[in-house]
C-alpha cells in the first residue's frame, strides 16, 4: 500500500453497524428517568413539603446547639467559683 | 439524538474495539450531554464536536478503570455483497480493527475523528482538547502507523 487512497479504502472496509432500536429506547428512557435526588425528593413530598422541614431542622438544629452550649458553660462557671471560693457544699464539706 | 447517536456509537466502537462497551459509552455520553447542556456553548464546537468530546473522556475514564478484552464481533458488511465477499470484507474490517487497536489513543482518536467522521484538524483538535498542529502530527503518525501494520499483515 502505497498512496493516502490505498489505505483510506482499506479504512473504510471497517464499517460500524448502526445503532439498534433497543438501544435508541434504552437513551430515551434514561433521559426521561429523573435522577435518584429527584426521585427521593418526589418522595418525601416534593420541595413544598422538603423545604420548610429542612429548614425547621436546621434551626432546631442551631439553637438546641446554642441552649446546651450556654446551660453547660454556666454551670461549669458557677462550680468553679464556689470550689474558689472554698465554699463548695458538697457532703464531703458540710460533714466537717 | 437520532442524528448523532451512530457517530457517537461509530467513533466508540472503533475506539474501544467492542460492540458492548461502545453501547455503554454512547448511552452515557448522551446521558452526560443531557445533564450538562448548558455547558455546550454553539459559538465554540459543533453539537457533534462536543458529543464526541464527551465520549473521548468517558472512553478515558473507563479505560483508567478496565482495559477492554473482548475482541470485536459486530461489524458489518455491504448489504449487497455475496456470502464469500462478505467473508472477505468482515476479515478486512477486522483487519482494520486489530491495526487501528494498535494505535496509541491519542492517534487512534485523531484518525477515527478524521477520516471516519470527517472533523477537519480544527475540529478534531477541539474534540481532543488538543492544538491544531499536534492534531496534524497524530494523524501523519497514525497514517504511517497504519500503513506499516497492514501492509505487514499482507505480506
Amino acid at each position: 500500500m502505497s498512496t493516502d487512497t490505498e489505505l483510506d479504502n482499506l479504512l473504510n472496509a471497517y464499517r460500524v453497524a448502526p445503532a439498534s432500536a433497543a438501544l435508541r429506547q434504552r437513551i430515551v428512557q434514561n433521559a426521561s428517568r429523573p435522577s435518584p435526588w429527584a426521585e427521593l425528593l418526589a418522595a418525601i413530598g416534593g420541595w413544598r413539603i422538603a423545604g420548610p422541614a429542612l429548614a425547621a431542622s436546621l434551626m432546631f438544629g442551631v439553637v438546641s446547639q446554642l441552649w446546651w452550649t450556654q446551660s453547660v458553660s454556666h454551670s461549669v462557671a458557677e462550680d468553679s467559683v464556689w470550689t474558689l471560693a472554698m465554699l463548695n457544699t458538697t457532703q464531703e464539706w458540710a460533714n466537717e | 439524538m437520532n442524528r448523532h447517536l451512530d457517530a457517537v456509537l461509530g467513533f466508540a466502537e472503533r475506539m474501544i474495539g467492542t460492540r458492548a462497551d461502545a453501547e455503554d459509552i454512547a448511552q452515557d455520553t448522551f446521558a452526560k450531554a443531557w445533564q450538562q447542556a448548558r455547558r455546550w456553548k454553539p459559538g465554540q464546537a459543533q453539537y457533534r464536536t462536543w458529543l464526541f468530546q464527551l465520549a473521548m473522556n468517558l472512553i478515558r475514564d473507563r479505560w483508567r478503570k478496565q482495559r477492554p478484552s473482548e475482541p470485536l464481533d459486530d461489524t458489518i458488511a455491504d448489504t449487497q455483497a455475496t456470502p464469500d465477499s462478505q467473508l472477505q470484507s468482515a476479515a478486512q474490517a477486522a483487519r482494520v480493527n486489530a491495526a487501528l487497536q494498535q494505535l496509541p489513543e491519542r492517534q487512534r482518536a485523531a484518525i477515527i475523528l478524521n477520516h471516519y467522521h470527517g472533523l477537519g484538524n480544527i475540529e478534531t483538535a477541539l474534540a481532543m482538547d488538543a492544538s491544531v498542529e499536534s492534531v496534524e502530527s497524530l494523524l501523519g503518525r497514525a497514517r504511517r502507523s497504519l500503513r506499516q501494520s497492514l501492509n505487514s499483515e499482507r505480506v
